[in-house]
């Protein structure tokens, strides 16, 4: 019996723990532009001891191995509220020289709410650039 | 005999508490994880279309709207539906927005340039949001400076 309640109290620690640690990340997105292929996402960074901070991220992912070329890959993070209301957004961010990914942060608060994120991303198209909305997070409240 | 009791105990709950935490954070992770998806794109690596939004105009002929996932930026409003920072819901321009955000960027060359200049943009600039009708003055939307990261992988040519 005592097993079977230290078990339970195992799986509920499991299940809780890490979620304390307040990241929401979205689905990875897939696309190829120009030939070139990538993936993007979204993250919602929330902490309540820390004063309820939050902010958003998002990540532009280079998949082809090494590197590509500057200004070829754009970033930028957005943060909404529990009704997917815009509530801030950061901006564009550029590679500004060959890399094989960015992440970038912005739209940080202190306040008690949830929020999530939902990102976008920019690819170059060989004569200007196609965006890409990145999957939204789940709320996360901070 | 007692002590091997006791040992026996601790050995069970010790192995149970290990296989409930395993079991625990294997679950959980699964269930925050999400499966992989793709984003729709057409042939070329266009984001695919979706159909666009009716939105709404008001009486100087401006759209206004919320942008929802998956709306190219050309199907945007010209009013976009946000939450100013005393918490009243009204819209911004896109085109300020645009032009904010450096939306507007549109060859490598610009866009290198915009990067270089990161340094000395605002920590956070206010624009205004208004009702439905653009004008009328509701409160303030925030843009955040953007801190980036970018990584560079290895060379592998030897």
């Amino acid at each position: 019996m005592l097993a079977v309640g230290v078990f339970a109290l195992g799986l509920l620690m499991g299940l809780v723990g890490t979620s304390a640690a307040g990241t929401s990340f979205s689905s990875y997105g897939y696309y190829t532009t120009a030939g070139n292929n990538y993936k993007n996402r979204s993250y919602i960074y929330t902490d309540h001891d820390n004063n309820h901070s939050a902010h958003a991220s998002t990540a532009s992912i280079y998949r082809d191995g090494g590197n590509i070329g500057a200004g070829w890959m754009g970033a930028l993070p957005r943060r909404f509220n529990g009704n997917g209301v815009l509530l801030c957004t950061g901006v564009w961010y550029y590679n500004g020289g060959p890399a094989s990914s960015i992440t970038v942060n912005g739209c940080y608060i202190n306040s008690h709410a949830g929020f999530g994120s939902d990102g976008q991303t920019r690819a170059w198209h060989g004569s200007g650039y196609y965006t890409y909305g990145a999957f939204s997070t789940l709320i996360m409240y901070s | 005999m007692k002590i091997i009791s006791v040992i026996k105990v601790v050995g069970v709950v010790g192995v149970a508490a290990v296989a409930g935490l395993t079991v625990g954070s294997t679950v959980g992770a699964a269930a925050r994880s999400h499966s992989e998806a793709g984003v729709s794109a057409t042939a070329d690596g266009k984001p695919a279309p979706v159909i666009a939004p009716d939105y709404p105009t008001n009486e100087s002929g401006q759209t206004y709207g919320r942008i929802d996932q998956g709306v190219w930026p050309e199907h945007e409003p010209d009013l976009i539906l946000v939450a100013a920072s005393n918490g009243r819901e009204g819209y911004v321009a896109k085109a300020t927005l645009d032009e904010i955000t450096g939306a507007n960027v549109s060859t490598l060359e610009e866009a290198i340039a915009w990067q270089e200049q990161s340094d000395t943009r605002a920590d956070r600039v206010l624009i205004p949001v208004f009702e439905n009708d653009g004008s009328t003055f509701l409160g303030s939307f925030e843009i955040t400076k953007t801190i980036g990261e970018q990584l560079v992988a290895p060379d592998t040519e030897d």
